[in-house]
């Protein structure tokens, strides 16, 4: 659908276009990741200082039980965080696409408001929440689900922090979501009603394809910043679920071992870069067949 | 694409335009306003200018600043870090620009080994060296005070309810062996700190707390694993509620912490184990691009000073809870304070105290082990 | 694939996106109550702990998770607060600026790179990508030795351009999803108006782009209040935060303060809605 810049005119405007975000990540992210990068490749002093003997030691203390295990663990935890986001995501953005103009803008602050409090005291309000004497136990012993000296133990466990990145990038899916499936023409849908007369086949056929981009950047947007998590997992797992990022965080920090911390994460750039282009493919192909 | 570089070129251009003007801007415009600021003309004594203290959160009675600023004209700006190893990333970085620090013990000792804190001038604080606490002038990760001043210290051990006990649980052993750890099982919480968890652990096996012995290490290691099973959670910061709320019952902590909820709750106390704990002193260091400029050094000799005048210092522990090394402040120091055995050990206790201290090469072996325990 | 697209667009898109008249048959009105009923609860889900929240704003004790009694003093100790005021005001200056900027040069970049192709568009793409799958805390470190290297002070101007150069990529993520349901008409737009491009773009396709631009923008804003990791390795002396306050509190403790300063933030940004409807109604009239 994207066209080839053939006047000159057009070529201008497409280098003004790109030029303020190509200088701006070039010198503020790409220039600064090359540090990342041959950071990796060194040693370091017990102390922390960098120490310049070029090795691969970083990445073969990688390929260790211990680490693969946290790996993995990390990518379920990601993968049902962003299944689950983009099963009650989804619908919702559906939902506020359908509103009329009007309502929507304010249904989309309605959305974003609740980030805008300060997010340690936003997760402090879950754990009180989820705590054995929280409200929702309350609420359960109640409404008769349990009794009182059975209350559920949520917090400190991989389910709470699942619900707790769900909480926090479910937003990020509806907005992606919304994006895309409020861009639909609406007139081509109606006329996929009157061709299929089966709405769950307009929708599977017609209006699922169509706002594949939102569900795409969506999935991303959630996947990825979830895999990277450590402030949830070390608030809601309560440092009994511990994930990739805190792995990587306690490099950076308590073990002062930057060229390690640099190694898994650059690890994990290249699983996750790797990871989407076949994501990518993957969905190319589908929609190819379809 | 040619013409891209232009364009991008062009951009560094203006930016770099803006961003040299905004450089000399913002050592301004971030200030903390605590009225007037400060003047810069000197003449009746007044030095004025700015101070950067780089602390920890709410770890000075905030009045201070002001009173420091009606008597000297120094308005100091007050930027805080979460953990010492956050600092120390940033000044390994390079960060240039804060004037006094407050580290932790070992965080001196490595502070001084990398060269980013200036030896201390003993002649310009005769007065306030004189203040001090014999105990605390000649801490073994800072020799005679070479560097830094001892600002306060606490200690690390139980926090635990009188709801269930009769006799305090003055042992490591209702945390770390798995049977009395089991009486309240799943109630029990440890620091989320690898240091001072290993450091605990080592204690109660009878080892020092900055062991660089691996076996010793393992030891630890499995004696947490042993227990895992009935922890609650590792918890640094929340602690304290949790007790409060009754989500746990015995929880490793710091003492000022503790006493803050005792506050609340009067049957929340806290225990220095009969096998000893780990003690910890904050100081008040120099950085050394400070010590190269006499204006900001003049700046930062004179804080130090007011920090340790008896009135001030009494007048911070009293905001701040915890132990302050100012011997000559206890007269105006609260007496509940001070006659709180959690905060002011007695001679017997402070005996089986220890520093945690650096651990050099073995920090590797901590984190590895570190990892096991929170994966396993 | 595209049918009639007229070029008086916004009547048009009233027109597109309005509900369809004919809802009327009771399946469709069970799905809608049904559809209502869904988004209530996910709006509860959402608020559910801001509740709490706001609730304990009011709490008698010094910490924020045990309910002792009615108090207003948090936010008296709010206002005379200059430490948190402070952080208050680098942390609006950070995010408001860095929204700004990064959501002017994201939806330039996302118009360039979906409207035209070119050679090195997966380039562009990876380079775009890349600030959304590094690990945060990675990012912060390379920062900051970056800054030093070039000799760079640390500041205020330090966390807005980091911040920037992550949100940039945020603003795009969520714009293109936007282009790309739109282009195939945004194009047949654009080529019935061919002779001034300009117009074309101004008049048809940037008023579709609004609501991925809003979308991303206040996506941007809310991840740049809240960030931590990156602002705190990128900010020097004098340039302390609110998240780096706060997270630097709850080492001693955190108080219902600062339940108290989210309250009043929620407040502030409450008032949004009326202005949005007003904006909208006032929109109408015109």
């Amino acid at each position: 659908m994207a066209i080839e810049p053939r006047t000159r005119r057009e070529r201008l405007t497409l280098n003004i276009l790109l030029s303020p975000t190509l200088f701006w990540l070039i010198f503020f992210f790409a220039i600064p990741l090359v540090i990342i990068l041959i950071l990796s490749f060194l040693d370091n002093s017990p102390n922390g200082r960098i120490v310049w003997n070029i090795q691969l030691d970083n990445y073969i203390r990688f390929a260790d039980q211990l680490y693969i295990k946290i790996f993995i663990r990390s990518f379920f935890i990601a993968l049902i965080t962003t299944i689950i986001c983009l099963l009650i995501g989804y619908p919702m953005a559906y939902w506020m696409a359908n509103q009329s103009l009007k309502k929507r803008n304010t249904f989309l602050l309605l959305i974003m408001l609740p980030f805008w409090t300060n997010f340690v005291i936003r997760t402090y309000a879950w754990k009180m929440l989820l705590a054995r004497q929280g409200q929702i136990n309350q609420l359960l012993i109640a409404l008769k689900i349990i009794d009182e000296d059975n209350v559920h133990t949520f917090l400190n466990t991989n389910a709470a922090v699942i619900m707790g990145l769900i909480y926090i990038w479910v937003v990020a899916m509806v907005l992606a979501c919304f994006a895309s499936i409020s861009g639909l023409d609406r007139s081509l849908l109606e006329a996929a009603q009157d061709l299929f007369a089966n709405p769950a086949r307009t929708f599977l056929r017609v209006t699922l394809p169509l706002t594949l981009p939102g569900i795409v950047s969506g999935s991303i947007l959630v996947f990825v910043p979830s895999f990277g998590a450590f402030v949830t997992p070390d608030m809601l797992g309560g440092g009994k679920a511990d994930m990739i990022g805190n792995l990587i965080s306690q490099q950076f920090g308590e073990s002062l071992d930057w060229p390690f911390g640099s190694a898994i994460s650059a690890i994990l750039m290249i699983v996750m870069l790797f990871g989407t282009l076949l994501y990518f493919r993957g969905l190319r192909s589908g929609e190819a067949q379809s | 694409m040619k013409k891209i570089l232009i364009g991008m070129l062009v951009i560094l251009f203006v930016i770099g335009v803006a961003a040299c003007g905004n450089g000399d801007a913002t050592d301004v415009s971030g200030e903390v306003e605590t009225d007037g600021g400060g003047e810069e003309e000197g003449g009746d004594g007044e030095v004025g200018g700015t101070l950067y203290f780089y602390t920890w959160s709410e770890y000075i009675d905030p009045d201070i600043y002001a009173q420091f600023e009606a008597e000297t004209g120094i308005t100091v700006v007050e930027d805080i870090f979460g953990s010492n190893e956050d600092m120390y990333a940033k000044l390994i970085a390079g960060v240039t620009g804060y004037d006094v620090l407050v580290p932790s013990d070992y965080m001196v000792a490595m502070l001084v080994e990398e060269g980013m804190i200036a030896e201390l001038d003993h002649s310009r604080l005769e007065e306030t060296i004189s203040y001090l606490d014999p105990t605390f002038t000649n801490p073994p990760f800072d020799p005679n005070m070479g560097h830094c001043l001892p600002y306060f210290w606490g200690t690390t051990g139980i926090g635990f309810n009188w709801e269930d006990w009769d006799e305090a649980p003055g042992s490591w052993a209702y945390i770390f062996d798995p049977e009395l750890a089991g009486n309240f099982s799943g109630q029990i919480s440890l620091l989320d700190d690898m240091r001072e968890v290993f450091g605990a652990a080592l204690i109660y096996l009878g080892y020092s707390s900055g062991t660089t012995d691996e076996a010793e290490l393992a030891e630890a290691r499995d004696l947490v694993l042993g227990m895992k099973e009935h922890l609650y959670s590792f918890e640094s910061d929340t602690y304290e509620d949790l007790m409060l709320t009754g989500e746990t019952r015995l929880a490793q902590g710091w003492s000022g912490d503790i006493f803050v909820a005792q506050a609340e709750d009067e049957n929340i106390d806290y225990i220095i184990p009969q096998e000893g704990a780990v003690m910890w002193v904050d100081n008040l260091c120099i950085t050394v691009d400070a010590a190269a400029d006499p204006e900001r050094l003049e700046r930062v000799y004179m804080w130090l000073e007011y920090l340790n005048r008896p009135d001030i210092a009494a007048q911070n522990t009293n905001w701040v809870w915890y132990a302050s090394p100012n011997a000559a402040a206890e007269s105006g120091i609260d007496p509940e304070i001070l006659g709180y055995p959690a905060i002011y050990p007695d001679d017997e206790t402070f005996e089986r105290l220890q520093y945690l201290g650096t651990v050099g090469d073995a920090l590797d072996i901590y984190s590895r082990m570190w990892t096991e325990i929170k994966t396993e | 694939m595209t049918t009639q697209i007229p070029p008086q667009t916004r009547q048009t898109q009233i027109k597109l996106d309005y509900q369809a008249a004919e809802y009327t048959s009771f399946m469709d009105r069970l799905k809608q109550w049904l559809f209502n009923g869904y988004a209530s609860l996910f709006y509860l889900f959402l608020y559910a702990p801001i509740f709490v929240l706001v609730l304990y704003s009011f709490n008698k004790s010094r910490f924020p998770t045990y309910w002792t009694g009615f108090t207003l003093e948090w936010y008296k100790i709010l206002f005379n607060d200059h430490l948190i005021g402070s952080a208050l005001k680098n942390t609006l200056i950070v995010s408001i600026s860095s929204t700004i900027i990064a959501t002017i040069i994201g939806t330039m970049v996302s118009v360039g790179i979906e409207r035209y192709r070119f050679r090195a568009k997966s380039a562009v793409d990876g380079l775009l990508f890349m600030p959304i799958i590094i690990p945060d805390i990675a990012m912060a470190i390379m920062l900051v030795v970056f800054y030093n290297l070039i000799h760079m002070d640390l500041g205020l101007y330090t966390i807005i351009i980091s911040h920037i150069a992550f949100n940039i990529s945020f603003v795009a993520i969520i714009v293109r999803a936007r282009m790309a349901s739109l282009s195939s008409t945004m194009e047949e737009a654009a080529s019935d108006l061919y002779a001034n491009e300009w117009n074309a773009f101004w008049r048809v396709t940037f008023p579709l782009l609004i609501p991925g631009i809003l979308g991303g923008a206040l996506f941007a804003f809310t991840l740049s209040l809240d960030d931590y990791v990156i602002t705190n390795f990128t900010s020097g002396p004098g340039s302390t935060t609110l998240p780096i306050r706060i997270i630097g509190m709850t080492r001693r403790n955190i108080t219902p303060e600062i339940n108290a300063l989210s309250t009043m933030m929620l407040l502030t940004a409450m008032l949004l809605v009326p202005l949005s409807l007003w904006l909208q109604r006032r929109e109408d009239m015109s």
